[in-house]
């Protein structure tokens, strides 16, 4: 018995030893969102879901604020429409990501109507969310590298052979790199449509919520105590912007209301919409991302004259 | 709770070192473990179902002893019917009534009358086709005088409800498992070093065989009128890995589990793929309910004995139950006339049991001969596995039609990858074929080799596993 515990044991460790090295090598291709959980805690952060996971490229900001305008790096703790809205959970998650003795930080809460909604199934109002069983918010430890609990918990969202056909990255920073995007305008056109499809299904079944609104002004609040923050709206393709304004026709002012209350600035940039490169109308290319990040930074400095 | 999930992965390890250091002094302490265990493994998914499995136990427990007790027949002959009409009976509601139901009202439908059909929204308890069958094994040998009634409840609740092939099988006789609960197990260094090697290999041959070919088996049978005919038979190659690395790869996880525990479960698959007629095919897969249905309906039916009609007629019927019994559909039923028709000539011809030996026995190769034999047979198990996997008999018979076209030769626009991992599976089983497993590697000598594929192994199954997926055998 006593070798047949030791060779397992040696097993255990073998079969350990190599999830290990794949996590610290190529944790930000097997997953991405895993490297969001092995970086230290931090000052500053893009918030948000896909759209701000992909367009806002926290390097650019760290390079542009690089005369201790903030307390940088910059991390860019945004998740996807399928994990977050805004609420209890992901303040809860973003506050054990936030050093609790910044002062002087930069949060960028990124906003659309889809992130201030309620899905079907679900009553904020009793307590029912959707996102409570997923990461970010199913993790006690988000400065663990290597974190095995994100491993454990979240072991479905592993796609390891991507070590092989590294087709997308999750920077250390939190920004994902899509580096293998096709390049014929017909399967980026079929993309397009899919996204389409995909917000008009929502804008049939979700509903705005009043809960996810006042949990983005406590959001808000919270934040502002370690620094300054700005709500965002990014720029997509006209036709999903259509979608939204028809789903939430007063989506600009209620922000705009949420901001004066909070005492935060908006930025909206819906209206530049095919000004920055977007590859399937909802997310802005690397390089589309790079240049809306500047102009980002631009507004940033104008609105806090810093 | 799912062989290849974390839960698993922690159970597993905390049952293991309970049972042999902290419940091992007493034999009735570990088959109360090895019961608790079971109920906990069971309840994972929906504790309500354990009420079946406790009744079915009681039921079964108490009228094996009234079967035993009883010298009359009739009076023998009555506990046996109670037993297996309630046994048959939860087997009836729960799986079959809804089909029974829908397939009256049809059949009134087609001579002008309409009658609603009366269904039941029920789910269908994993397991239950498995569990049940094993019991009624229990009773049957004891009225057969095969087995002596057990006066041990713990150790025949927990023969009933054993974890490790409760919900998939193999399907234990009471004659081999039962007495194992009797006698105190001792631990052996072999047995358990090769229960996880067979573990692993069932984890590969689930994970990263099985699991792949469901991605695209899923794909061509849901759009087979839009996918040219080389994919529909490519389709249909991979069902046919796919359905036996699933359930071969539950049985094998399921054995090695049984033997870390210090239980021999019997050999539920041996290499079918491999064989040279359907009747060795029926012989090398799914060996536990094969021999089921031979033992407890085909030869008390006559088996093989009378004339040519009762032959054929008994032939129809082991295969008939036998692909009723993997669900309520007439695609099963089809799938299960049409493996009869097969093995009919060969039973005729009295050329039924001309491969009872391995194939290429002692030597590396088959010759020319063989694989013909082995691609025919082959060939026509495919054809049957279209009727097993298709929602319907139209869509099967739709999807065969739709083979036979031009494009049959062309290249089949689908992701091919899966065969990379059919060709692993079917190199390592080709050599390991006269092993009870593709993993048994106790002969090889060379430690650091044996590690070193132990590594690859894990290494394939944590990079080219698919997304967990159910086994399809639960639903059965």
């Amino acid at each position: 018995m006593k070798t047949f515990l030791l060779k397992s044991l040696l097993f255990f460790i073998l079969v350990t030893s190599i999830t290990t090295i794949i996590l610290i090598t190529c944790g930000g291709y097997v997953d991405y969102f895993y490297e969001k959980f092995t970086t230290p805690k931090s000052s500053s952060f893009i918030l948000g879901d896909s759209r701000s996971m992909q367009g806002i490229q926290p390097r650019v900001i760290d390079d542009y604020f690089k005369q201790d305008t903030y307390e940088l790096p910059m991390t860019n703790y945004s998740f996807t429409i399928s994990q977050i809205a805004y609420g209890p959970s992901y303040a809860e998650s973003i506050r054990r990501k936030l050093d609790l003795n910044t002062k002087n930080g930069l949060f960028i809460i990124t906003v659309n109507p889809w992130v201030l909604s309620s899905r079907p199934g679900f009553d904020e109002t009793k307590g029912e969310f959707f996102e409570e069983n997923m990461p970010p918010h199913n993790m006690t430890f988000v400065d663990h590298n290597p974190n095995f609990e994100y491993l454990l918990k979240n072991f479905n969202y592993f796609h390891f052979k991507a070590i092989i056909r590294r087709s997308s990255k999750m920077h250390k920073d939190g920004w994902l790199e899509e580096s293998n995007l096709p390049k014929d305008d017909t399967t980026l056109n079929l993309w397009k449509e899919k996204q389409i499809s995909i917000y008009e299904s929502f804008s049939e079944q979700w509903k705005k919520s009043q809960f996810r609104l006042d949990s983005l002004k406590e959001l808000a609040m919270l934040l502002d105590a370690h620094g300054d923050v700005v709500f965002l709206r990014l720029p997509i393709d006209t036709k999903i912007l259509e979608i939204e304004n028809v789903y939430w026709e007063q989506f600009n002012k209620d922000i705009i209301e949420i901001s004066k209350k909070s005492e935060v600035d908006y930025i909206d940039f819906s209206k530049s919409s095919g000004v920055y490169k977007t590859y399937d109308g909802n997310h802005l290319d690397k390089y589309g991302g790079v240049d809306f990040t500047k102009a980002l930074c631009d507004s940033i400095v104008n609105k806090f004259n810093k | 709770m799912l062989f290849n999930s974390f839960e698993f992965l922690v159970f597993l390890p905390t049952v293991f070192l309970l049972y042999w250091f902290v419940f091992n002094k007493k034999l009735k302490v570990q088959n109360l473990l090895l019961l608790f265990a079971s109920y906990t493994f069971y309840g994972w998914w929906d504790w309500r179902f354990l009420s079946l499995i406790v009744f079915s136990s009681i039921l079964d427990y108490s009228c094996g002893l009234r079967i035993e007790k009883n010298v009359e027949k009739s009076k023998r002959r009555l506990w046996l019917i109670l037993s297996m009409a309630v046994n048959l009976g939860f087997l009836g509601v729960f799986k079959y009534f809804n089909f029974f139901s829908n397939s009256l009202s049809e059949a009134f439908a087609k001579f002008g009358y309409q009658l609603d059909a009366l269904t039941l929204d029920i789910i269908l308890p994993v397991g239950i086709s498995f569990y049940t069958f094993q019991t009624m094994s229990y009773t049957i040998d004891i009225y057969r005088d095969k087995l002596k009634a057990t006066k041990d409840p713990i150790a025949f609740f927990a023969y009933v409800s054993f974890f490790p092939q409760l919900v998939a099988g193999p399907i234990e006789r009471a004659t081999n498992l039962l007495p194992q609960f009797y006698k105190k197990r001792t631990f052996s260094y072999e047995k358990a070093a090769d229960g996880l090697r067979q573990i692993l290999w069932g984890l590969f041959k689930k994970i990263v065989v099985a699991d792949n070919c469901a991605i695209i088996v899923n794909q061509v049978f849901e759009n087979y009128t839009e996918v040219n005919s080389s994919a529909l038979v490519v389709g249909t190659i991979f069902f046919a890995f796919q359905i036996y690395g699933d359930f071969s790869g539950y049985s094998d996880i399921a054995i090695g589990t049984a033997r870390l525990f210090g239980f021999n479960l019997m050999q539920n698959f041996a290499f079918p793929y491999f064989s040279r007629d359907i009747a060795e095919f029926w012989r090398r897969w799914h060996i536990s309910l094969s021999t089921w249905f031979r033992d407890y309906l085909y030869i008390p039916l006559g088996g093989s004995r009378g004339g040519t009609w009762m032959k054929v007629r008994n032939t129809f019927i082991i295969f008939i139950v036998s692909g009723f019994w993997h669900g309520a559909n007439w695609t099963f039923i089809i799938w299960g006339a049409l493996n009869a028709l097969y093995f009919l000539p060969l039973l005729l011809l009295k050329k039924n049991r001309q491969y009872t030996n391995g194939v290429a026995e002692g030597r590396l190769f088959v010759n020319v001969k063989e694989i013909f034999q082995i691609a025919f047979t082959f060939a026509i198990t495919l054809l049957a596995w279209v009727f097993f996997r298709a929602e319907t008999v139209s869509k099967a018979i739709g999807y065969i039609k739709a083979i036979f076209s031009s494009s049959l030769l062309g290249h089949p626009r689908i992701d091919l990858k899966p065969f990379i991992f059919i060709v692993i599976l079917v190199f390592v089983e080709w050599l390991q074929r006269e092993e009870k497993h593709g993993l048994a590697l106790s002969n090889l000598k060379y430690t650091a080799i044996r590690w070193s594929l132990y590594a690859i192994l894990f290494c394939i199954i944590l990079i080219f596993g698919a997304q967990s997926q159910s086994f399809i055998y639960f639903q059965f």
